[in-house]
């Protein structure tokens, strides 16, 4: 890449990550708690994703305000698979899961009403 | 036929809905009111759900955005359709952790997602390609650098061919407090409106 002034392109690089963010925000399973009864989301996302960036993606996005995050960084599992009846191969087949973070959102009570099971 | 749904498509993208699928292209077509960056579209958190498929049938998508679709669109419209894939890409991967052994139906879809990301990458890039080769030039018409003018004029004519018409400037004018830090060169456009008197 062509690099005319020799310095970090800061045009290129804050025009990509302003207006093309490349954020994945995945929705998983609160277990024991509902959107009905605590206004929380929990999502899954990079780990590289702050709370200040979390905010301003579902505003821009989603045009939803978000009162409050909390996030968690979540290690990936070390697994094994099992490969042979010899001990000596399963030392060498271990591999680990991808890290993630986990974030819960918390909204305010009147937008309930967009994810209830009524008619829209 | 292809270019029907494309037409239809076309259509689709003004109410800034990115959704390609064959079944349902008559029921998502909507009109935005007016035409500001805002997306009037704008669900909420039920756009984290609720794929509008009919029940029972298989979720089909269209084809992906290719580069070539999108040369003649202005940064507004890639700005756009970049939230609608975005948006797109957060209700697959969530349908995707609700579904049984985490295996979507029709996975291409996520696929075809990407694909057009990438597409809406590439046409930035060429453009930012014609900005840097236009700066570049100045700087060696100035040193006196014949051999470099030459060599950059070339490209210069491949990538003026690629761009087309559209301003190198983004164009947002709600977001005019960050053109000190993104600015373009104001003389970029002359010197391309040079070139096309010379040539």
């Amino acid at each position: 890449m062509i690099n005319p002034l020799n310095k970090p392109v800061l045009g290129t690089r804050l025009m990509n990550s302003v207006f093309f963010p490349n954020i994945k925000l995945q929705v998983i399973r609160n277990s024991g708690k509902t959107f009905e009864n605590t206004n929380k989301i929990m999502f899954k996302t990079d780990c590289s994703v702050g709370k200040t960036d979390i905010k301003t993606y579902m505003k821009a996005l989603y045009d939803v305000n978000v009162d409050k995050v909390n996030t968690i960084n979540v290690q990936g599992r070390i697994k094994s698979k099992t490969k042979g009846l010899q001990k000596r191969s399963k030392l060498n087949s271990k591999y680990k899961t991808p890290d993630y973070k986990k974030a819960i959102i918390t909204v305010d009570p009147s937008l309930r009403a967009q994810l209830s099971r009524g008619k829209n | 036929m292809n270019n029907m749904i494309r037409s239809s498509i076309s259509n689709i993208i003004k109410g800034a809905t990115y959704t390609q699928r064959f079944a349902s292209t008559s029921t998502t077509t909507q009109v935005a009111s007016g035409s500001t960056i805002i997306n009037n579209n704008k669900r909420g958190l039920k756009d984290f759900f609720e794929h509008t498929y009919p029940i029972g049938t298989y979720p089909l998508a269209g084809r992906s955005w290719a580069a070539s679709d999108l040369r003649g669109k202005s940064f507004n419209d890639l700005h756009e359709l970049w939230f609608e894939l975005l948006k797109e890409r957060n209700k697959l991967l969530t349908e995707k952790e609700i579904t049984k052994n985490n295996q979507l139906q029709n996975p291409q879809r996520v696929t075809k997602v990407r694909k057009s990301m990438a597409a809406i990458k590439v046409v930035l890039g060429e453009r930012d390609q014609l900005s840097k080769s236009l700066y570049l030039l100045a700087k060696a018409s100035q040193d006196g650098n014949h051999k470099k003018v030459k060599e950059l004029k070339e490209n210069i004519k491949r990538l003026n061919k690629l761009v087309g018409a559209v301003s190198l400037k983004p164009g947002l004018k709600e977001l005019e407090s960050l053109q000190d830090t993104i600015k373009v060169d104001e003389t970029l456009e002359k010197n391309i409106d040079l070139l096309l008197k010379q040539n």
